[in-house]
């Protein structure tokens, strides 16, 4: 009887607080999942307008060389090639800031090169497939262009090319491409602010069909230019890189190129045709949880020997025969 | 006591049950507004853009809708005529309260409409092609700018076809843009020099002898057809007959398309080149599966335009943007919009948060046989949308916009010619 009777407190006692504390655990995961997956998406947002207002000036400013006059007066009537260089360095010396360039060319309207900052850095431009494609695309689209990445011949850097067309009366007098490493690149997706201890952001891009990691990352940092998504790439790994560089945005639980669980949030990088991928270490992310859910079990557990306690002291009382 | 249990066990269920009801029932559909030419002379080329629009939506509403509602689509017929685009804008907007109108063809419909779903503080989706000069914080620009489709068709014409051009095209503002961007100074095309000739018809005119007889004399590289509807037809049937081919003058076309094709005659135009950033011969897995659905939904004689596309991505992005935003409130919605993406089946289509225009991939192709395309030039990846080419100040843009319009009376295309 006393028995029964102990277990019955119990389990009037100790099932609502049960039913509470799965309900609210629950409950309070989801929303610190949410928030932490919103902030996570937040991150994402704003370091690819970041990326991407960098590549936007560094149009610009190349749009803007090449609308000068001395540019057109370079490729149109060209003085000695020191005072050419002079006057090209000059023109250059105010962007520099905005435009960290490794090399500047100016390129005739058949693609050869006119005029070089360094003596002679590409001698056979014809032979250098980014260097044409870089010119391709500015004088057929009549814009500032952003080339594939590549790695320099001379310097092994990894490198782009911004090009700019050079327009006169009588059409495309040549275009102004300047080379810019992706030393920046690696400066802007090194910035770890909001990121933890384990969160990093990887910049990837198509070349020659295999996606390619463009800069190093905080767990390797050899990857730039080394690491590739390619055929062997788990599918689970290889998903929100090839759903970015498709154009489709996510966020979810996804293992990563070491093989460790993180939650990432990935968006399409317009300017490089490419995927931005920003993550943290799930085992970080859920510590909180984690920590809250052990202190829930323990509060639970003292709560059961205290309610236990009670219920046979209340039983035994109940059940004892009055003394008088 | 036991009837006391019975009540209260009555009202619990009763209770318990009204809560369930309110919890299950459906939430409201959305209504959302299409508008477009359902009758004259547009109609050939903007009821197949209905129709993707209405592919999209039934694909949302089978993958569970927008926030849980299913979209209900509210169609208008904007009748080929730009003020009934005007008055079913006002009554979409303002009488059904739309949150979003996917729809207007013509630049003239789509200028007529902006100023209504501006002060609505509405939102529109434009899936046409079209000449620039234009930003509003209200439309969704999916089709190209100048510099996705004129401006790189144009050089890659004066590199591979030849130098010497001339320029035809209906006498609206469209053409007139587009060929005052040709002839820019310092455009990069060459000015005045490359020009064979410059003429234009009006909208509709099928007395095109004239012209296609200064081609037979002038015998230019290429010519750079901006002739928008039936024109086309009389168009490249009198160029056949006068015996001038497309090996010897090759058309540029930009608003021929592969659902005018047909009409204009494939056989006339086989040969000829188009500059568009969707082609439905793309081999692309999206595209293919695209294509496949669409025939399902209409019939496998259908086929797919660039517009069609650009109208079911918008969609797509409106639902995409406004699950993001958590409604559909079309200020909400508008900051979502910015800076998404969506896989579409020409590639990765961007909204700029700049300036509500696409990113999107040029293309030139030639016309087959079968009225299909190949794709000859390929830029590769999306192009960056730029309004306002380069080559001269938004200003002086504008100026000559407001001067056209001026001089057409207040209109956006020349009724007097």
């Amino acid at each position: 009887m006393r028995v029964r009777l102990t277990l019955s407190l119990l389990a009037i006692a100790l099932v609502p607080l049960l039913i509470l504390g799965i309900v609210g655990d629950r409950e309070v995961t989801r929303r610190l999942q949410t928030e932490t997956q919103t902030r996570l998406v937040e991150v994402a947002t704003s370091r690819v307008r970041e990326l991407e207002t960098y590549f936007r000036t560094l149009q610009t400013a190349v749009g803007a060389i090449a609308q000068s006059p001395t540019v057109a007066a370079l490729l149109t009537a060209p003085p000695d090639a020191t005072t050419a260089r002079r006057r090209f360095q000059g023109l250059l010396s105010v962007y520099t800031e905005s435009v960290p360039y490794q090399d500047a060319l100016l390129l005739a309207p058949t693609g050869a090169v006119q005029l070089a900052l360094r003596p002679n850095p590409y001698p056979n431009a014809a032979a250098n497939p980014q260097l044409q494609e870089a010119f391709a695309q500015a004088t057929t689209l009549l814009e500032a262009t952003i080339s594939d990445w590549g790695r320099d011949p001379q310097t092994a850097e990894v490198s782009l090319f911004v090009s700019a067309p050079v327009l006169g009366e009588k059409g495309v007098l040549g275009a102004v491409v300047l080379r810019v490493s992706n030393r920046t690149l690696q400066r802007l997706v090194n910035q770890y602010g909001g990121l933890g201890r384990t969160g990093e952001t990887l910049v990837l891009a198509d070349l020659a069909g295999k996606p390619t990691f463009l800069a190093a990352t905080r767990h390797d940092p050899d990857a730039a230019f080394r690491t590739t998504i390619d055929a062997q790439t788990p599918p689970a790994v290889a998903r929100p890189i090839t759903e970015a560089i498709a154009g489709t945005s996510g966020v979810g639980l996804v293992p990563d190129y070491r093989g460790v669980m993180t939650l990432a949030a990935w968006r399409y990088l317009p300017s490089l045709n490419g995927a931005a991928v920003v993550k943290i270490d799930a085992a970080e992310l859920w510590a909180p949880i984690d920590q809250l859910r052990r202190l829930g079990l323990g509060f639970l557990g003292l709560t059961a020997i205290a309610v236990g306690l009670v219920a046979t002291a209340l039983a035994k009382a109940l059940t004892n025969p009055p003394s008088n | 006591m036991k009837k006391v249990w019975l009540v209260g066990a009555i009202a619990l269920l009763l209770a318990v049950g009204a809560i369930g009801s309110a919890r299950l029932a459906p939430p409201p559909p959305i209504a959302v507004g299409i508008l477009h030419s359902l009758t004259g002379t547009l109609a050939l080329s903007e009821r197949p853009v209905v129709d993707a629009t209405l592919l999209a939506i039934e694909e949302i509403n089978a993958a569970g809708g927008v926030l849980g509602r299913s979209l209900v689509p509210v169609i208008r017929d904007g009748a080929s005529d730009d003020r009934q685009f005007a008055a079913k804008a006002t009554e979409l907007l303002t009488g059904q309260q739309v949150p979003v109108i996917f729809g207007c063809w013509t630049s003239a419909s789509r200028k007529r409409v902006k100023p209504i779903v501006e002060q609505a503080q509405g939102l529109l989706f434009y899936p046409v092609q079209y000449e620039g000069l234009e930003r509003s914080p209200n439309i969704v620009y999916m089709g190209a700018a100048p510099n996705q489709q004129i401006v790189p068709a144009v050089r890659w014409a004066l590199t591979h076809l030849g130098s010497r051009l001339f320029l035809v095209g209906s006498d609206y503002v469209f053409p007139r843009t587009a060929n005052a961007i040709i002839q820019a100074p310092g455009g990069g095309f060459g000015g005045a020099e490359n020009l064979s000739a410059k003429t234009y018809l009006p909208l509709g005119s099928l007395q095109v002898a004239a012209v296609v007889q200064r081609i037979g004399q002038l015998q230019p590289d290429v010519v750079i057809n901006t002739i928008n509807g039936d024109t086309n037809v009389a168009f490249f049937r009198e160029l056949r007959q006068r015996g001038i081919a497309s090996q010897q003058v090759p058309t540029l076309s930009f608003s021929l398309g592969e659902v005018e094709l047909p009409t204009v005659g494939i056989p006339q135009t086989v040969g000829d080149y188009a500059a568009w950033n969707y082609f439905q011969s793309l081999n692309r897995p999206v595209n293919l599966a695209f294509v496949k659905r669409f025939r399902q939904r209409y019939g496998g004689d259908r086929v797919v335009s660039d517009p069609m596309e650009a109208a079911y991505l918008g969609v797509k992005l409106w639902a995409q943007a406004a699950t993001r935003a958590g409604t559909v409130e079309p200020a909400r919605v508008r900051e979502a919009l910015a800076g998404e993406s969506i896989q579409g089946p020409q590639g990765p289509v961007y909204i700029d948060p700049e300036n509500n225009h696409a990113w999107k991939t040029v293309r030139i192709g030639q016309i087959r046989p079968d009225g299909q395309f190949n794709i000859v030039w390929d830029a590769g990846r999306p192009t960056r949308p730029l309004p306002y080419p380069i080559f001269k100040s938004e200003k002086e843009w504008d100026d000559f916009l407001n001067r056209l319009h001026q001089s057409w009376g207040g209109n956006w295309a020349n009724l007097d010619s």
